[in-house]
């Protein structure tokens, strides 16, 4: 008798297999392989872009659990980042040198910042009882120049205007293992910082990954998944709105936050003022679920190395002056002063036109992209 | 015995062409000397030096990146020409577009850090904070530019010009004692960061020393409607505003001071002014209230030999350029960076390290009057900014729309100023 594939889901077991098919499992392989060698093999512009792909990916996945599991939309992701940077400058000695503060290593601010962010978003949770849709999308856009607001005036937390450098070292002892995320050292030979920063983030990944596919997967996965879909037939049929709202609220700023101590680590320096933490921050890691994937948790890591990578992408290999072919207008130009667009305005102008695109023609993302992919060939011959 | 004489003569002529050169600036003279010959490192391949640019070449933030741009490439094509530093290696400037944001602009750090020797130029105040921790971490060198008094004690960076906490005390200064101001209600306006936070603390410590008190003090977040903070300072019947902002903020918060009839002094810090201003709607109004607090020599003054270089560089490699302070900025900054590339020419050693060292050797960075005098001595500790000032006030038909009324304007509040580490 032929044996089901593992695609076929014949019991409850089944749906919960994280990875069912032989194909996954070798995927997963050579995703863990890629995650040790990647680093070590790559140079300093792209493991800086990696990094930071997956600081990005990381506050995605939280606000994806949020927003895309929950259906609680949120335009407060830059309050948290910025709450776990300066905890992280505040706890991890970035401003000990100056008397302020306190140098503890990794494991204690991050664990700091984690709670700190799970405390606050239950505060956020709160009021998004009573809130949906762009009543609560208000009230997080509020949040967001509050904590502003607050970061500014909290000098002995985040010094005020001047801001807060932040920690020089990302240090675990385990006794019998140590290591310094900042200044690794990976099979005998001393990494650089970003590469450093690439495994610490990209295991974060893997960590906050399985986490809340874990939780979505689950009994209270269906439960924000039936307060997405109908809040009050969830109550009806038992979901407690508050327990499991306000539970989205505080694992999704606990992750922003966590998110927010690499995001310091990979800055060095945070000054508390718009254009680091204020809503253009926010409304990029939307961006990044909305091009990525809403409701998907791969689509979060898809979106965020999408949208980090594109505009070294097109530094790396658009050339300094380029016109458009047969026609011959000038698209890229190195002159300051011709007529053209520079490479950073080009790199913007195509993100800001993918976004379009993507909400237009592929509300799910690349994910669902990636999905399309997956039943094509799943089904092949038999494709239609 | 002819043999003899000519021998005289070229020490003579040697001797001369020495006193010149020692009294002159090397970078401007060309700098030739006998030194070790340096060995090629990252950045530097035996015959040209490399340096980096990381500023805004697209968005809204261009209007100050491509001037300052403009005037580090001026100052080393016209080098270049002349042979370049040491008169043997060229400059080549590594132009990267950091959109003003500072994860674009670390990342063009990081991939460029490896092929040039240092940074010629850094601009924006959160991008250097998070550029220098690179630079620390790495032994490199960079010039800021912009005028953070915080700049001047790290040994990572390169600060030149008048610090903005100076600009700030010697306006209040000259504004108390020149400008008509004694006995007057001062008031501060500044945006809400760094930027602003360095204009205050200027007018603060100046307050001190001059005793007065500085009658009311708002803050704006950049960008935003203003007419709260104006109406602040109307009621509290300001004689004069300390007006820490930038060119789009300074003419929204002009237009909300017509619509209240509300009409004091302007006392605005060098970034608040953009030449053309004067042209605009509130032309008259800048042109009866703002005094411009900035420093350097007033463009077009080709008695001061450094504003004469930069004209006739400008000349034969920009000429399409119009007066503009950003690009003088640039200039001056590029001149710095050639003061301590000459140094560590003499030395032979153009690595990270090489570069650092040389900063420490320099003694005191001249600009033949663009701006004051910077002393660097032995350690970042010891640096010491200049302290004076240029203090001007809009008028239409002068180059940049900026009437000098003096210029190395010194005071007392000025030199007590004290920077943070």
């Amino acid at each position: 008798m032929a044996r089901p594939t593992g695609s076929m889901i014949r019991s409850y077991a089944d749906d919960l297999r994280l990875f069912p098919t032989a194909a996954k499992r070798i995927g997963l392989v050579v995703l863990l392989a890629a995650y040790l060698l990647v680093p070590y093999l790559i140079n300093d512009t792209w493991a800086s872009v990696l990094s930071l792909a997956g600081v990005v990916a990381i506050g995605a996945i939280g606000l994806n659990l949020l927003t895309g599991y929950t259906g609680q939309p949120s335009l407060g992701t830059a309050a948290f980042i910025g709450l776990g940077a300066f905890v992280a400058g505040y706890y991890g000695g970035g401003r000990f040198a100056d008397g302020i503060g306190y140098d503890f290593n990794l494991f204690v601010y991050l664990l700091i910042a984690i709670v700190a962010g799970g405390a606050v978003g239950v505060l956020i949770g709160l009021p998004a009882l009573r809130l949906r849709g762009n009543y609560l999308v208000i009230v997080t856009l509020g949040l967001v120049f509050v904590a502003l607001y607050v970061w500014k005036k909290w000098t002995t937390f985040t010094g005020g205007n001047e801001g807060s450098a932040m920690p020089v070292k990302a240090d675990l002892n385990l006794g019998f293992w140590s290591i310094d995320f900042l200044k690794p050292t990976v099979f005998g030979k001393e990494l650089g910082s970003k590469q450093g920063l690439m495994y610490l983030a990209w295991g974060f990944v893997i960590v906050t990954a399985l986490l809340v596919k874990n939780i979505v997967r689950t009994r209270p996965g269906r439960a924000l998944q039936a307060v997405r879909d109908r809040d009050v037939a969830a109550e009806v049929v038992g979901v407690s709105l508050f327990r499991y709202k306000v539970s989205a609220f505080a694992i999704s700023s606990a992750i922003a936050a966590l998110a927010g101590v690499l995001y310091g680590l990979y800055l060095g320096y945070l000054t508390p003022d718009e254009t680091s933490l204020g809503l253009v921050l926010s409304i990029q890691f939307l961006a990044v679920i909305v091009v990525g994937g809403i409701g998907t948790i791969y689509g979060s890591v898809l979106g965020a190395l999408f949208v980090g990578a594109l505009p070294t992408l097109i530094r790396e290999f658009v050339p300094d002056n380029w016109n458009l072919p047969i026609l011959g207008w000038p698209i890229v130009t190195s002159d300051a002063s011709a007529t053209g667009f520079s490479k950073g305005a080009l790199a913007t102008i195509i993100y800001a036109l993918l976004i379009i695109v993507f909400l237009v023609f592929e509300p799910r993302g690349l994910a669902g992209i990636w999905r399309r992919i997956q039943a094509y060939f799943r089904t092949w011959p038999f494709s239609y | 015995m002819r043999g003899k004489k000519l021998g005289r003569l070229v020490g003579v002529v040697a001797a001369v062409a020495l006193a010149v050169g020692a009294t002159g600036p090397a970078a401007f003279a060309g700098g030739a000397h006998s030194g070790k010959t340096p060995p090629n490192v990252p950045g530097f391949n035996g015959s040209t030096i490399k340096l980096g640019v990381i500023t805004p070449q697209s968005g809204i933030a261009s209007v100050v990146g491509k001037p300052l741009t403009e005037g580090n490439r001026v100052y080393w094509e016209a080098k270049n020409a002349k042979g370049g530093v040491a008169g043997k290696y060229k400059v080549d400037l590594s132009i990267e577009d950091s959109q003003y944001q500072v994860e674009t602009a670390l990342q063009s750090y990081d991939k460029i850090k490896g092929d040039v020797v240092a940074f010629q130029q850094i601009l924006g105040t959160q991008i250097v904070k998070s550029v220098n921790t690179r630079l620390k971490a790495d032994n490199m060198f960079g010039g800021p530019a912009s005028l953070e008094g915080v700049w001047v004690k790290q040994a990572s960076l390169m600060p030149t010009g008048t610090p903005y906490q100076v600009l700030a005390a010697n306006g209040l200064d000259w504004y108390l004692k020149q400008g008509g101001g004694q006995g007057k209600k001062v008031c501060a306006m500044a945006q809400d960061d760094a930027y602003g936070a360095s204009g205050l603390d200027g007018l603060t410590q100046a307050a001190k020393t001059l005793k007065v008190k500085v009658t009311k003090t708002v803050r704006f977040a950049t960008g935003s409607d203003t007419s709260a903070q104006v109406g602040e300072l109307a009621d509290a019947n300001c004689d004069a505003v300390m007006l820490v902002s930038l060119p789009n903020d300074t003419g929204s918060i002009v237009t909300k001071m017509q619509g209240r009839n509300f009409s004091p002094q302007i006392l605005g810090i060098a970034p608040s002014w953009l030449s053309g201003l004067e042209n605009t709607d509130n032309g008259p109004f800048y042109q009866e209230h703002y005094i411009w607090l900035s420093y350097g020599a007033p463009w077009g003054d080709t008695s001061i030999p450094g504003m004469a270089q930069m004209l006739t560089d400008l000349q034969q490699y920009a000429p399409d350029q119009k007066p503009d302070t950003y690009f003088q900025f640039g200039y001056a900054q590029a001149l710095a960076m050639d003061q301590i590339l000459e140094q560590a020419a003499k030395n032979g050693d153009f690595s990270k390290a090489g570069i650092k060292k040389a900063s420490n050797q320099v003694g005191t960075l001249t600009f033949e009057g663009l701006g004051g005098d910077y002393k660097y001595g032995k350690s970042a500790s010891d640096r010491n900014p200049p302290r004076d000032s240029t203090i001007a006030k809009a008028a239409v038909g002068p180059p940049e729309g900026l009437q000098i009324l003096v210029t190395n304007y010194t005071s007392q509040a000025g030199k007590n100023v004290k920077f943070n580490k």
